[in-house]
């Protein structure tokens, strides 16, 4: 029964995942009807190949890996708030990749070190700061976290404006759009996504496990610490290599999971494939609006999570964890 | 409830320290606003600037102490008191040591309304477009915090976060809106950060003819405040029309933080230390805490505002991001200082 309606739903995902792919190859700036699209494809050296694909695959990439992360971290710290944005990862990402984009704009390979750096430091100093008597409680690690990107967000405006320099450019990036994103940007965000997911999926089983109380867990004969580690490892590689890439889409990680447990139910080995297709349709489908929305203008796909995912946030907030 | 109002100790001190105390922080404030006006001017001592407009002997000392340095200072010190009494009012309306109108949104929401209106009528005269624009901007925000938090309960920590979704839908909407507009980028990316260079007379007329009368009426309110800092039924109990008089501070709120935003742009935790700051130094009867913030907030936002201009010269930083700097830290510690609440 669990098992149909999982495959029901991935199937159905992945149509949905199609057509906003299609869809997002066919519209833009200029539209491109599906049979050109297939003759360019046919004849090579085509622009939609050399635009829009590697555009729609970072998208689809940035979803995955933004979804499953926020899972993984909703997973482990068993708190419906505790995804990317919310802890500071991308705040702390962002700030390290601003640091890197304005001062060494030449280096492109640093930039996703660089990214996952400062995402990591950002993750350690929210906990940090947030413990407190041997535990993070929901609420408090939001209002840390949020406390903390409020810093980060500083410092950030604070280089835009001193080396005011492609800030355009450089805000674009931070409200997390997708644009004049190439085959070079593909490729250095596969592997992350790749062997984030593979991780996940194979510590699915303790993902699982960690959701119950910590003294069942260790009755289980789990090594709890070193399976935490792995997995929020995991949570912030795959977060941090977006943000890297994208910038800060915000609001997938924290609104995926949740309507993708109300799909197939929370066994994280259902759970993590289709919060990662709903992610991937999601992003690509902020993208695609926000490239048809206003054209020749584009409106970062960020802002367009942030305005989906702020009220839903809201929703959290108050119907879920107020019960 | 008693514990987020902080240290909730009886007020001890003597009247003369207590003078002493408010002495000196108007020698601070002094101070700042002297190194503030002379700072890297040329040939210029107490002498000269003491002396009538017209005696200063060198005209382009006289023009930037007069036209470029004093508005700005007034304006950073008439914002700060502004804003630390928004904070204040905030903080005993709430009942919550974590409110400011940069947490709970108000400034992001005036932010956004004055985005959208500069891009649509704006004009050369467009301060008369962004003030009414940032006053319903920060209104809408304050009714849907207001709304959210009763709805989730009035917890503190719910109060903030509600706060947070509002400020991060506003900022996105802000964004977009920005992006699509994209030549006017800087300027307003500049603006958004809470600037003060540029400062004028006519901005600190401004915000004197709202501000005056909302900073008299605060002071007017205060015995009102204590009774409402005692909690809902003991002010209801003692005669106090709960209702209106928290919906009376919140339109001073709202004018108070939409006026700043309107002039400066948003300018947070101003709101959220000084009153901390203030409730130290004088205790916490809000007769005495009103004064207090409003002479602590002018001096902390020109101190600032200071530090905004000079530490990065030539480049002028925002000095909203040096109160973010400032702000930041203080949050992180009110929160585990606050051990009770979540």
């Amino acid at each position: 029964m669990k098992k149909a309606r999982f495959a029901s739903t991935a199937v159905g995902l992945l149509l949905l995942l199609l057509v906003i792919a299609l869809l997002s190859l066919r519209f833009g700036a200029v539209s491109v009807s599906l049979s050109d699209i297939v003759k360019e494809l046919l004849g090579g050296e085509a622009q939609v190949l050399k635009y829009r694909l590697p555009r729609l695959a970072i998208a689809v990439l940035v979803g995955i890996n933004m979804a499953v992360s926020g899972a993984i971290l909703q997973g482990i710290t068993r708190n419906p708030l505790a995804v990317p944005d919310v802890v500071g990862v991308s705040a702390g990402g962002g700030f390290a990749a601003v640091i890197v984009l304005l001062l060494y704009p030449g280096s492109g390979s640093l930039l996703p070190v660089a990214a996952f750096v400062g995402a990591v430091a950002a993750a350690v100093i929210v906990y940090m700061a947030a413990y407190q008597r041997g535990g993070v409680r929901p609420l408090r690690l939001a209002l840390t976290g949020v406390a903390v990107s409020t810093g980060f967000q500083a410092m950030i405006t604070f280089l835009i404006v001193k080396y005011a320099l492609s800030s355009s450019q450089a805000l674009m990036w931070l409200k997390g759009s997708l644009y004049a994103r190439s085959w070079q940007h593909v490729e250095l965000l596969w592997p992350w996504t790749l062997a984030g997911c593979a991780l996940a999926l194979l510590g699915s089983r303790h993902l699982n496990a960690l959701q119950l109380d910590e003294q069942t867990v260790r009755g289980i004969g789990m090594k709890v610490q070193a399976a935490r580690l792995v997995l929020l490892a995991t949570a912030v590689g795959l977060a941090a290599s977006s943000v890297a890439i994208a910038g800060t889409i915000g609001f997938v990680g924290l609104v995926v999971p949740p309507l993708a447990r109300r799909l197939v139910g929370s066994d994280s080995k259902r759970l993590l494939p289709v919060a990662a297709l709903l992610g991937a349709a999601l992003v690509s489908l902020a993208d695609l609006l926000g490239r048809v929305a206003h054209p020749p203008l584009e409106i970062p796909a960020g802002i367009l999570t942030a305005l989906i995912g702020a009220p839903y946030f809201a929703y959290v907030l108050f119907v879920r964890i107020s019960r | 409830m008693g514990a987020s109002m902080g240290h909730r100790r009886p007020d001890s001190r003597p009247a003369a320290l207590r003078w002493a105390l408010a002495a000196a922080l108007l020698l601070l404030f002094a101070a700042i606003a002297w190194m503030t006006l002379t700072y890297r001017v040329r040939g210029l001592d107490w002498r000269t600037l003491l002396s009538p407009t017209g005696n200063l002997k060198d005209e382009l000392a006289a023009y930037t102490v007069w036209h470029v340095r004093a508005p700005r200072l007034l304006l950073a010190a008439s914002l700060g008191a502004a804003l630390a009494v928004a904070g204040c009012l905030l903080q005993a309306m709430t009942r919550n040591p974590l409110s400011d109108t940069e947490i709970i949104g108000l400034n992001q929401g005036a932010a956004c309304a004055a985005v959208v209106a500069l891009l649509l009528f704006g004009g050369s005269d467009s301060s008369l477009v962004i003030l009414p624009a940032a006053l319903c901007g920060a209104a809408v925000s304050g009714i849907l915090v207001y709304w959210l938090a009763r709805f989730g309960g009035s917890d503190v920590s719910r109060l903030v976060l509600s706060g947070v979704a509002i400020s991060a839908f506003m900022g996105a909407l802000t964004t977009g809106i920005i992006l699509l507009f994209e030549t006017r980028l800087m300027e307003i990316v500049y603006w958004m950060a809470g600037k003060l260079s540029g400062a004028n007379w006519s901005d600190n007329r401004l915000i004197w003819g709202i501000g005056g009368p909302v900073l008299t009426a605060a002071f007017l309110l205060s015995g009102r405040l204590n009774l409402l800092a005692q909690g809902d039924e003991v002010a209801a109990g003692l005669g106090v029309n709960v209702a209106r008089t928290r919906g009376l501070l919140g339109l001073m709120v709202i004018l108070l933080a939409g006026s700043a935003a309107a002039v400066a742009g948003p300018i947070g935790f101003v709101g959220l230390m000084v009153p901390h700051m203030a409730r130290r130094i004088v205790g916490i009867d809000h007769r005495r805490l009103i004064p207090a913030s409003a002479l602590l907030g002018a001096a902390l936002l020109s101190a600032a505002d200071f530090a905004a201009q000079w530490i990065s010269y030539p480049a002028d930083i925002p000095v909203g991001i040096v109160t973010a700097f400032l702000g930041v830290p203080f949050f992180l510690y009110l929160l585990r200082r606050n051990k009770e609440e979540r």
